[in-house]
């Protein structure tokens, strides 16, 4: 029985059975990525402890503790919403908690679950780590044997300590639910947050690139806070003297068992219990009854103005949007700025010498990232038709013309990502990390490819409802937002290359983005229409 | 764009009221609410639809039943324009479906088998978004919003809430109070009943009726027989992509109660 549960925890999470062909597809994917992932972070790896080693002796073992820990807190966060999805899925829970299977059963068979996921991932993170560390010093077998089934040990104290949390979570997940002003204000913190991680990521390869000693993130106060703050770092510190350097074995064995027998114990205990609890319980009935409304006066509007207010209550009323599209419209301006300046200062210092060959090098890759940062930003509303989800029959049934529907659902993200443009455009002029051509044709282009996005989006959504076919086009919408910048980075370098003047560049860049767009407005009304019409809705 | 105001007869208290003796007096020379015309409806190679005709005259009840997937929902999508009919022609009084899609869906409410609503709206504010997309005038609209939100016994705190955070009965409440708000010539109700009360169910049964009473028409299909045999002035039941019975009852008042039979009859399941 729990291995069909554990079966079963596959299927649902995605991983279940397909076609040979597909799933060798599939994995050979996951491979590559995984293979991608583990060069790239083992060569910034050991280029950083390269220069450590060259500061600091101690230094190199405090920056692995440092660089596995934070390993460790993200596997815990990942174990978190892992364990969330699986323990509290209401959809599982209504089929599940009627069939004669103990919860016991039910909750070690989706704790299993996790904990394998839990392994995979941390072998495919922290293992390479630990044999890139042994294989610059020449440790015995032995030790790689120990990198190798550390994964094992570990995911038993992250997936407890993930158990631990998740009650909460689960009540903090659920009350952010029911606010679309705190989900509005913990999205601008997200990706104010991951600005500042993106700049130190950025920081910490430009270090790991930079052929001279320290800079950037690693300063010489850096390397010493490290040192200091490793002993707080448990149980990785801790784990990692005894494994690494041999010191302190029966006690680090002795707290790391102890912290897994501890969490386990509150972790399988709390998740027990609140299990069935929160599995029968629906959090949204009764729980905003407002006693005391008043009967308000409601007015009737256009339709076309009560169309574009269902828009905005599309884009700023539901999570998804608003933590992919909203908050990063709004931090579109601080994180072109963050990174096109720092682009730019990384390309005075390291790869000035391209210069020589290349004199538009920093002002074409400012316009790519800006054009990159807004394509991709946009790409995420621009298959208006399906924001609509289930209620997309809604949209077929009521009597408005579908030229205006689909007007309504231009308009609004269009104007949107245009006013965020600008902005983001303002800014890295008036703070001069821009010259005034890129000024004019990055703004012309950007509008040029949120409009064109916008409409493409539209057509790859009503040709995916009328064809039914098993590949769906409208996901081209993103591989073009990202694809289309790096084309006119290619066409900038090479009439940079070629010797072109300045303006003729930027001139021809304009021109043929404008002229790209004119297909997509040829008979727009009647190709919406048609489209609209033989669209399907299941 | 010319704005088609839904202007005559959007009283919903005077269709559902016997006192008021309301004539329809809109489409006087059209003797039919709807007629399918040899309509034919595939999906890839399999064919659903195969040139299935139908009348349902103007103020009557009629129910249209079915085995599961035998395309019951398919015939009421190509109707209210959820899908495109492969062939074949859809009237509602007299306007076509596909020719002049904007006029023919003014003319009808549409109740869906599963609630679809904007979740993240309110009752109220969705019931202002389907209004608004009729162009009701605003006297009407606070009319029939009163009155259906009475009927329907939802409080203003209901109205005020987050479809989201409805129930499954409530969510189809709204439903078809979205459907009636423009006070439609014709009300297509596909499986109406599921998730309601029998509060609720009792109330929509007496608005069946009464909605029909003065020359507004019902179109409905549902797998509770009882209902249909309750309700429904004709019924048609579908086999193989056709009709393939149909009982009048003002006729053959008899096989009312005898309807379980017909249609097992019509399966060939009659043990």
């Amino acid at each position: 029985m729990l291995i069909d549960l554990i079966n079963k925890e596959r299927l649902i999470n995605g991983t279940g059975k397909k076609k040979i062909s597909r799933l060798a597809l599939n994995w050979l994917f996951k491979a590559v990525f995984a293979g991608l992932f583990i060069a790239l972070e083992c060569f910034i790896y050991l280029e950083l402890d390269k220069k450590i080693e060259k500061y600091s002796s101690y230094g190199t073992f405090d920056f692995l503790v440092f660089f596995i820990f934070i390993m460790f807190i993200i596997a815990i966060v990942s174990s978190l919403f892992m364990a969330r999805k699986a323990l509290f899925n209401k959809d599982d829970a209504s089929i599940m908690l009627v069939l004669p299977v103990s919860n016991e059963e039910i909750i070690f068979s989706k704790i299993i679950f996790i904990y394998a996921r839990q392994v995979l991932l941390s072998l495919i993170i922290a293992t390479p780590l630990l044999i890139s560390y042994g294989a610059l010093r020449g440790f015995f077998p032995q030790y790689y044997v120990l990198s190798i089934i550390y994964p094992l040990f570990i995911s038993i104290l992250v997936v407890a300590i993930a158990l631990t949390l998740v009650v909460p979570f689960e009540y903090l997940y659920e009350f952010i639910k029911r606010h679309d002003l705190i989900q509005f204000i913990l999205a601008c913190v997200v990706v104010i947050i991951l600005c500042f991680i993106y700049k130190y990521v950025l920081e910490l390869f430009l270090t790991a690139l930079n052929d001279s000693t320290f800079g950037g993130a690693f300063s010489d106060s850096f390397i010493n806070a490290l040192h200091n703050a490793k002993l707080y770092l448990v149980p990785i510190n801790n784990l990692l003297e005894s494994f690494v350097n041999g010191n302190g074995n029966l006690s680090a064995v002795m707290m790391f068992l102890g912290s897994i027998i501890l969490f386990s114990l509150i972790g399988i205990n709390l998740t027990s219990y609140f299990f069935n609890k929160f599995n029968r319980v629906d959090f949204n009935k009764g729980s905003k009854v407002k006693k005391d409304s008043k009967k308000v006066e409601l007015k009737i509007k256009s339709s076309f103005s009560s169309l574009l207010k269902k828009e905005t209550d599309l884009l700023f009323k539901d999570s998804s949007y608003i933590f992919s599209y909203t908050s990063l419209l709004i931090m579109m301006p601080f994180l072109s700025f963050v990174v096109v300046s720092s682009l730019n200062s990384i390309i005075y210092q390291n790869l000035r010498i391209f210069l020589n060959m290349f004199p538009e090098l920093t002002n074409a890759i400012s316009l790519t990232l800006i054009l990159l940062f807004m394509g991709v930003i946009n790409s995420s509303a621009t298959l208006s038709i399906s924001r609509e989800g289930k209620s997309l029959e809604i949209i077929k049934y009521i009597p408005i013309d579908p030229f205006k529907q689909i007007l309504a659902k231009l308009i609004l993200p269009t104007s949107l990502s245009s006013i965020s443009l600008l902005i983001s455009e303002i800014v890295l002029i008036s703070t001069n990390s821009i010259s005034i051509s890129v000024f004019f044709s990055s703004l012309v282009i950007g509008l040029a490819l949120i409009v064109a996005s916008n409409i493409l989006g539209v057509y790859l959504d009503m040709y995916d409802l009328s064809n039914k076919s098993k590949f769906k086009t409208k996901y081209l919408i993103n591989l073009i937002s990202i694809v289309y910048p790096l084309i006119i980075l290619l066409i900038m370098f090479l009439m940079s290359f070629l010797g072109s003047a300045g303006y003729g560049i930027y001139l021809t860049i304009v021109i043929i983005s404008l002229v790209l767009l004119v297909p997509l407005l040829v008979k727009i009304k009647s190709r919406i229409c048609k489209g609209f019409y033989s669209m399907e809705v299941n | 764009m010319e704005e088609n105001k839904v202007s005559e007869n959007t009283n919903l208290e005077n269709t559902f009221d016997e006192d008021s003796n309301t004539q329809e007096l809109e489409f006087k020379d059209i003797d039919y609410a709807l007629q399918i015309k040899d309509l034919y409806k595939s999906y890839g190679h399999k064919e659903v639809l195969k040139g299935l005709n139908l009348d349902v005259k103007k103020g009557e009840v009629f129910g249209f039943i079915g085995k599961n997937g035998i395309g019951k929902s398919t015939t009421i999508d190509c109707i209210v324009g959820l899908k495109e009919a492969t062939s074949g022609e859809i009237l509602l009084f007299g306007k076509d479906i596909k020719r002049d899609p904007l006029k023919a869906k003014e003319l009808f409410g549409y109740v869906p088998s599963e609630p679809v609503t904007y979740e993240m709206m309110t009752g109220n504010e969705y019931l202002q978004f389907i209004a608004s997309s009729y162009n009701m005038i605003q006297s009407s609209f606070n009319k029939n919003y009163e009155f259906l939100v009475k009927k329907f016994g939802m409080t203003p705190s209901d109205m005020d809430r987050k479809i989201r955070e409805y129930s499954h009965g409530m969510k189809q409440k709204i439903c078809l109070m979205a459907s009636l708000i423009h006070n439609p010539k014709i009300w297509i109700l596909d499986e109406p009943t599921v998730g309601l009360d029998i509060m609720v169910y009792e109330v929509l049964l007496k608005m069946i009726k009464q909605f029909a009473t003065y020359g507004r028409t019902v179109f409905i299909t549902s797998h509770n027989i009882e209902l249909v045999s309750k309700v429904c002035d004709r019924v048609a039941i579908i086999l193989d992509g056709k009709v393939a019975t149909l009982i009048d009852f003002k006729k053959e008042p008899l096989k009312r109660r005898d309807l379980a039979k017909i249609f097992f009859k019509t399966y060939g399941d009659i043990d």
